[in-house]
């Protein structure tokens, strides 16, 4: 299992790295942790002529907060961006989806923009920043131009970057105060990639939610935020009435698909499970102003 | 026919240690021997062996299930700078033969594909290149033409193939490779007599052994002797290696087989033959030393050791009193493409086929099909796994269809500690047992009634806790007979089984064991040494190890079979019975005693009841090695050693087709109970507590047994939850990755596995010692099976198919929540 030949570069500044990709005319890949591109390439899944590693980058290596916005460079690891106090403050669902991204090992190199780039259908943070209305930040060296997470995510395994394009940034925006959330990952294992997963955020007064956002992963291509079982909730009082008809909604809107460790029928029925329980925990925790996750899981 | 029941004149055998001594080191928990090397790094394994001007090898896999290789262009691959030699089967086929096989009649293997290829993975090419970056480069412009034949995927699909669709036409017209059935006592008459017959249809799906270290081997061929040297991570070459001489069509002399530290095997690599062979076939070719070192896919795909693959049609007869009476099974088992050891699984199932229970009488018919995978080999358990999962699972079915309790059942079914040695109605014999006392200890560890209550308390908040109850034999000590016993033809039927040491005493009266079997990832090198220092009264520090090659190698058989502690131990108690007939003579002479008069002491050769007097053994040895003319000249030589070579404790020949002899008599016993929690909605398990009592006789170390325990737990929690080679219809393997085959990580073990201890030495081996190697996963599985269930029991559903995923879970569930509406 080793990897075809291939050419090397490793740019050490933005400016080179897109120069490198502007000149680069043969099939490439940028590098960042490697935990997703590595194993294909010494799988020969992939032979691109050239790597390029833009891991040594270290002013992309940061996340930081300006005027309420969080931003995160395309280096800045998963472990980084997890353990970030304003994350933690300001999104919690993200530390909550972070528990189920590998492991600490993955944490600690791998990257979230490469996860997103990656675009993997049971990785978390795709959905993550969808529900949190994140922006996407691309670059070439003729430009830039802002993504909403709509516009970045293609189907399984692609994004909407050419060929020239790095995704430098990804900007969440300010959330709404004192929302509630939930993030439920079934999975075989603990890190494992998951069989199906579901989010949700919403904000609760007097009763009735509102900004409801709730979506899936591996339940179906293209499956970010899923505007059918949001509605069932949005602007209505809460009962148990209204999250069964979310739940419903939920089992009719997924497409899920078989794979070796769980039918399609199974994933749809516990997308329904899912989405009733994401939506009582967030509920749960709706109007709570200062919830600061406290880490659960037995190993990282 | 064998009559089950009590043996009132039993076998005498051949034990000199008696269990019930003094015994100083035996017993302790001594740090293992092994630890500083391997926790250090300094373990060295087969990719660690670097000779020089060594070439390396990689194999082009098969794409396809089941084919006829039309062509092979390998211009393009031969012209890559640093490519040495792209081998075909053709050419591969030229100087080597088929590999061995021990099944009769036999299945022709090559070690490359010859015409044909029946599993995705297995080598169609080998290429040789200066390293193994340029062999895959290679392999990947190698261009093959295959015709495809009708791939065989699923077991029942083989019951009634032909045509195309047999892998093995010169074995026959189908795929049905052994259709054999048994009767061992009245079955039918039972029967027809019971008052119950409780059926079940099982399903146990197709694991295997994952070390972390996969199969390789290092080869080297001398051109002026004509001589192979290989490097392997294999276990049995000092017992059957000849054959690997063999295959390569030179004399067994010509071959000598260098063990390396195995990481891991768990049965997979008992025997390792293909990987050899590639690797010597390659070094003969090319005329430098070739290293093949299995990558993970080769590894999953073509290791040639996927584990038992398994439907049972089990049925179970009650009498009135409850008392279970005889069992009948018919199970088909999926070998895959090749028979490495026949029916094996299946001979060694029937050392304990009727569990720890009084059954009477037993009906098996047994249907091994080949399709188009990975062909089995050896799993830790090798076959006895599943029987005990059927054993247990059809007395838990009877326990719920009866509406009994699982424990009072199981007490009243044992076989009672007065009973021993007990006949099985296989002809098999156990030699010593207390199963209500292993019930017991676990009930009271695991606090059953405490978490009865809580199982209740849990129901009335919507929560589903369940208690799993298992009471599994561990058989310990193969006797050869096993391997061939369920041939048509018997075939090679060999015998033996035995276990040799050679132990040198060193001019400074340090000690060095030889090992004629290798390091796999068990503690032999601390057994040894504690075994010998307490033979000989010596600091276990002052012991050393190594490992003989084959040119130097004695009988020896390897772990295996929960074999090697018993069978080592045996093998150093006699070598050391030797070593001290010697030192007291030399130590009589320097004493101007009888040697009648001595015994061994606090490392000294002293006068009995006299400790401190007499000589060290340093000081004797000293005198054996460098004063010879100090001693009359008699026949006394100078130097201090022995060999011993240690043959099976207790084994008969077969006697007939229903009463197999006594062929696995070791009888260690387990006793497990695991408490989980089932999200019912989701499927998912989570294990609450574990207790895990085990009985394997007198333990050389406890500490080294605990590990065993647990990590043959963890095991049988994987084989129960997670793993499964999963072929699709095409014979595709789907999962032959790491990512998709999924084994319990740390975060999937219960926080504490709590380990009891029963000893019932046994009376046949030197101190009693039973084996313990492959104990948790052969029981881990129908107790979490048990646990599933129980925590389901307002569903009622049954797990009869393992691995119980997630998927598997909830299917089930849904199915009886649609029933109730
Ligand atoms: C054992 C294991 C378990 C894992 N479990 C999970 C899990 O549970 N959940 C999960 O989400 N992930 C999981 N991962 C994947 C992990 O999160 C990866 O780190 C992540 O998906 C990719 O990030 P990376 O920095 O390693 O990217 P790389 O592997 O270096 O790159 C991934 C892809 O993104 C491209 N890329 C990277 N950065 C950029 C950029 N800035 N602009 C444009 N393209 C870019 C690369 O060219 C490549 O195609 C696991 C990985 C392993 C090995």
């Amino acid at each position: 299992m080793k990897p075809p030949v291939f050419d090397y570069e490793q740019p050490t500044s933005l400016r080179a790295a897109l120069e490198s990709l502007s000149r680069n005319t043969g099939t490439f890949k940028l590098l960042a942790g490697g935990y997703s591109l590595l194993p294909l390439l010494n799988a020969r899944t992939i032979s691109p002529e050239c790597i390029i590693d833009i891991s040594r980058i270290g002013e992309l290596r940061y996340v930081t907060e300006e005027a309420g916005t969080i931003r995160i460079g395309a280096l800045a690891t998963h472990d980084q961006v997890m353990n970030n106090s304003a994350v933690i403050r300001e999104c919690p669902i993200v530390f909550e989806a972070y528990k189920h991204v590998g492991n600490h090992t993955i944490r600690n190199r791998g990257t979230l923009c490469g996860s997103l780039c990656f675009n993997d259908p049971t990785a978390e943070m795709p959905l993550i920043m969808s529900l949190l209305g994140a922006t996407f930040v691309v670059r070439s060296s003729w430009g830039s131009r802002t993504l909403s997470a709509n516009d970045f995510f293609k189907g399984p395994f692609t994004n909407s970057l050419m060929p020239n394009e790095m995704l430098v940034e990804v900007r969440i925006p300010r959330q709404p105060a004192g929302h509630g959330h939930s993030f439920i990952e079934i999975s075989q294992r603990y890190g494992d990639r998951g069989l199906a997963a579901a989010g949700c955020m919403l904000t609760l007064k007097y009763g009735v939610v509102s900004d409801v956002r709730i979506g899936f992963r591996n339940l179906g291509e293209g499956l970010g935020r899923v505007r059918a079982v949001e509605a069932e909730l949005e602007n209505k009082a809460v009962n148990a009435a209204a999250i069964d008809a979310a739940s419903t909604a939920a089992r009719q809107s997924v497409r899920p698909e078989a794979d070796m460790h769980a039918d399609a029928e199974y994933r749809r029925d516990v997308a329904a499970t899912l989405t009733k329980r994401v939506i009582e925990t967030a509920l749960m925790r709706a109007g709570q102003t200062s919830h600061v996750p406290s880490f659960s899981g037995r190993l990282s | 026919m064998a009559q089950a029941g009590k043996i009132h004149s039993p076998p005498k055998g051949r034990q000199k240690e008696s269990a019930d001594q003094n015994l100083k080191i035996i017993g302790t928990r001594m740090k293992r021997k092994e630890d500083p090397r391997f926790l250090t790094g300094n373990g060295r394994f087969i990719d660690d062996v670097s000779l020089p001007h060594m070439a390396h090898a990689a194999a082009l896999r098969s794409p396809h299930a089941h084919a006829r290789i039309r062509s092979i262009d390998k211009k393009a691959a031969e012209a890559l700078p640093g490519v040495l030699a792209v081998i075909t089967g053709e050419e591969a086929a030229l100087e080597t033969g088929p590999l061995p096989c021990f099944a009769n009649p036999p299945v022709e293997q090559r070690c490359i594909a010859l015409g044909k290829v029946r599993h995705v993975g297995e080598p169609v090419v080998l290429v040789v290149a200066e390293t193994r970056y340029i062999a895959e480069d290679a392999a990947a412009l190698v261009k093959v033409e295959y015709d495809i034949l009708p791939a065989i995927s699923d077991m029942l699909d083989a019951l009634n193939s032909s045509g195309d669709a047999v892998l093995h036409p010169s074995r026959g017209p189908s795929n049905i490779a052994e259709h054999r059935k048994y009767t061992f006592g009245a079955v039918d008459e039972e029967f027809a007599n019971a008052a119950h017959i409780v059926k079940r249809r099982l399903r146990w799906a197709r694991s295997g052994g994952q070390p972390i270290e996969t199969c390789g081997a290092v080869a080297n061929f001398d051109e002026g002797s004509g001589k192979f040297t290989i490097y392997a991570n294999t276990s049995m070459y000092n017992y059957i290696g000849f054959t690997i001489a063999a295959s390569l069509n030179v004399e067994s002399h010509q071959l000598n087989i260098i063990p390396m530290d195995a990481g891991g095997s768990f049965g997979s690599k008992l025997f390792l033959h293909k990987v050899p062979v590639l690797a010597a076939t390659a070094a003969r070719i090319v005329g430098r030393p070739v290293k093949y070192v299995e990558d993970r896919v080769d590894n999953m795909m073509a290791c040639d050791n996927h584990g038992s693959d398994r439907i049972y049609d089990a049925e179970l007869a009650i009498d009135s009193s409850n008392h279970m009476t005889a069992l009948r099974y018919r199970v088909i088992d999926d070998y895959g493409a090749y028979l490495q050891y026949g029916l094996g699984t299946h001979g060694n199932g029937f050392s304990q086929t009727v569990g720890p229970y009084r059954i009477r009488a037993v009906g098996a018919e047994i249907i091994a099909v080949l399709t188009n995978k990975c062909q089995q080999g050896a799993c830790r358990g090798f076959g006895s796994e599943v029987t005990n999962f059927m054993i247990e699972r059809m007395v838990d079915a009877a326990v719920s269809e009866l509406k009994l309790d699982p424990v009072q059942f199981r007490y009243d079914n044992f076989i009672q500690p007065e009973e021993f040695p007990y006949q099985i109605p296989t002809g098999n014999l156990y030699d010593s047992g207390n199963y209500p006392g292993a019930l017991k200890m676990a009930l009271g560890m695991l606090d059953y009634q405490g978490w009865r209550r809580k199982q209740q308390e849990a129901r009335a908040e919507g929560r589903y806790i369940g208690i799993g109850l298992a009471s599994c034999q561990e058989k310990g000590v193969f006797s050869a007979t096993e391997f061939w016993m369920l041939n048509r033809e018997k075939g090679f039927a060999l015998t033996s089984s035995p276990e040799s040491v050679s132990i040198k005493i060193d001019t400074n009266g340090k000690a060095v064991i030889s090992l004629h079997a290798p390091h796999w990832g068990n503690s032999p090198e601390t057994v040894a040494t504690m075994v010998l220092a307490e033979q000989l009264t010596l600091d276990p520090k002052d012991i050393a190890i190594t490992y003989s090659d084959t040119d130097h190698g004695l009988p020896g058989t390897g772990p295996g079979g929960s074999r090697y502690t018993v069978m080592v131990t045996g093998a150093v108690a006699g070598a050391a019975r030797i070593l001290k007939e010697k030192l007291k003579r030399v130590a009589g002479h320097m004493l101007e005693t009888s040697p009648h008069d001595l015994e061994f002491s606090n490392g000294r050769v002293s006068i009995k009841g006299i400790p401190g007097s007499g000589k060290t053994i340093a000081e004797v040895a000293m005198q054996s090695h460098m004063f010879r003319l100090s001693f009359p000249d008699d026949d006394l030589t100078s130097g201090l050693d022995a060999n011993y070579t240690y043959d099976h404790p207790l084994a008969t020949l077969p006697k007939s087709e229903s009463d197999f002899g006594i062929f696995y008599p070791i009888m260690g016993h387990m006793c497990h109970m695991p408490v989980v929690e089932v999200d019912p909605k989701t499927g998912q398990v989570k294990i609450l507590d574990y207790v895990a009592v085990h009985d394997c006789g007198t333990m050389i170390n406890p500490m080294t047994v605990d590990g065993h325990v647990r990590g043959g737990t963890a095991q049988g929690i994987g084989t129960a939850l997670y793993e499964e080679f999963q072929y699709d219809p095409n014979g595709q393997l789907r999962n032959a990755s790491f990512y998709d085959y999924l084994m319990p990580r740390v975060a999937e073990m219960p926080d504490k596995i709590r380990i009891g201890h029963i000893i019932t030495p046994s009376p046949y081996t030197e101190y009693g010692v039973k084996g313990a190697g492959e104990g948790g996963r052969m029981v881990a599985p129908p107790a979490l099976a048990a646990a599933i269930e129980d925590a389901l029991r307002p569903f009622n559903v049954k797990i009869d198919t393992l691995p119980a995923t997630p998927a598997r879970i909830r299917t089930l569930v849904r199915a009886a929540e649609n029933q109730r509406g």
